[in-house]
């Protein structure tokens, strides 16, 4: 870590502080076969927020091993269940913790965690139950034309089945509020969860915020991302939900 | 008659006369081996006299008898896989729920003082 960025960091380290009482921010991040870059992502995070956790959701590798080399807690699942299952299992240990703001955030290093402060700060000023990451609202370097096509379909699939207006529906950085997360009981394991969060938040009436946050994108996070065809099946499944519930 | 009659009539009679008596001994519910028998008589009467499922699908408003079949098979099959994809959700839930509480009670944190506040935390988890 650079000097710069070390700074940046206990700048917002700071800002958390003021925004949520420190140890009230809770941060899960779901983690599958993460071991080769799981570390520099724990190591950006704890300079930022005291309280996390990651759900290493029945790696393979030796990602587990790693995350207990950090202050942070880790939840295992015995087997794969997919990142929304994760996600619950995560927002199941906060609660019980007693965090006040919980936060999302993607193992492969995609979110900055200078976003989380922003996040959080915005919750408190808008009364809001959910603040919901947008890159299309703030950045997103090096996203490739597919992956900005992709996202916009997703956007327009959520908008005709959710009736929720959103920029970018399927953000991994989202802040909530302890009542927020205490009404979300994700029930679809894998990658739909991003659009069953937003019908839950909907059908609670919980009021949401859309934050300007950046994603970065690489060679490593683009390694693991969706692409096509995972979009197809996410939204074959994403209407079997609503014959099947 | 044909040997294809021949072989399936006596065959599907015989399935729904098990079904039958399965259904009397009590192993299958009323509603399911009623279903069950008035579904295999069909076929088996269906079989023997093919012309009548055709007299049938006119009579539906569908020319044919095979494009009777034809239909009812694509929705049948509709109808399987709702019915399996249901079962396997609720499948799927369960083992999660099972899954997801042997994950929280084994939690454990990179730092010296795991143990203390895990004693602590396990009156707090939430039961599935």
């Amino acid at each position: 870590m650079n000097r710069g960025t070390s700074r940046g960091l206990e700048d917002t380290a700071k800002e958390v502080a003021l925004a949520s009482s420190g140890d009230e921010t809770w941060v899960i991040v779901p983690a599958f076969n993460e071991g080769t870059r799981i570390l520099r992502v724990l190591d950006e995070l704890t300079a930022v927020v005291a309280n996390v956790v990651v759900v290493d959701d029945g790696s393979e590798d030796d990602t587990g091993f790693h995350v207990l080399t950090r202050p942070v807690w880790l939840v295992t699942h015995p087997a794969n269940l997919g990142q929304g299952a994760a996600i619950q299992t995560g927002i199941d240990f906060a609660l019980a913790r007693g965090a006040a703001y919980v936060v999302t955030f993607d193992a492969d290093g995609q979110h900055r965690p200078q976003d989380i402060p922003v996040l959080v700060s915005s919750l408190q000023r808008n009364e809001a139950d959910f603040a919901l990451g947008s890159r299309f609202l703030g950045s997103a370097t090096g996203m490739p034309i597919s992956r900005h096509i992709l996202l916009k379909l997703a956007v327009l699939v959520t908008r005709v089945l959710s009736g929720v207006k959103l920029t970018d529906a399927h953000n991994g950085l989202r802040a909530m509020t302890r009542g927020g997360a205490a009404s979300l009981q994700i029930r679809h394991n894998r990658m739909e969860h991003a659009s069953e969060i937003i019908d839950q938040i909907r059908h609670c009436g919980r009021k949401y915020i859309e934050v300007p946050v950046q994603i970065r994108y690489t060679a490593d996070t683009l390694a693991k991302g969706q692409r096509m065809s995972d979009a197809i099946g996410l939204g074959l499944r994403m209407l079997l939900r609503r014959v099947v519930r | 008659m044909t040997l294809f009659q021949a072989v399936l009539t006596p065959s599907c009679l015989l399935v729904a006369a098990v079904v039958s008596v399965r259904t009397m001994r009590g192993s299958l519910s009323r509603w399911s081996g009623l279903c069950w028998t008035v579904t295999w008589l069909s076929t088996a009467f269906f079989i023997a006299a093919p012309m009548s499922l055709t007299t049938v699908a006119r009579w539906l408003g569908i020319g044919r008898g095979a494009d009777l079949v034809l239909y009812f098979a694509v929705l049948a099959g509709l109808g399987i896989v709702l019915y399996y994809y249901g079962r396997f959700r609720r499948l799927e839930v369960l083992v999660t729920g099972l899954i997801r509480r042997e994950a929280l009670e084994a939690a454990r944190h990179g730092g010296s003082s795991a143990s203390s506040e895990l004693h602590a935390m396990d009156s707090n988890l939430p039961r599935q």
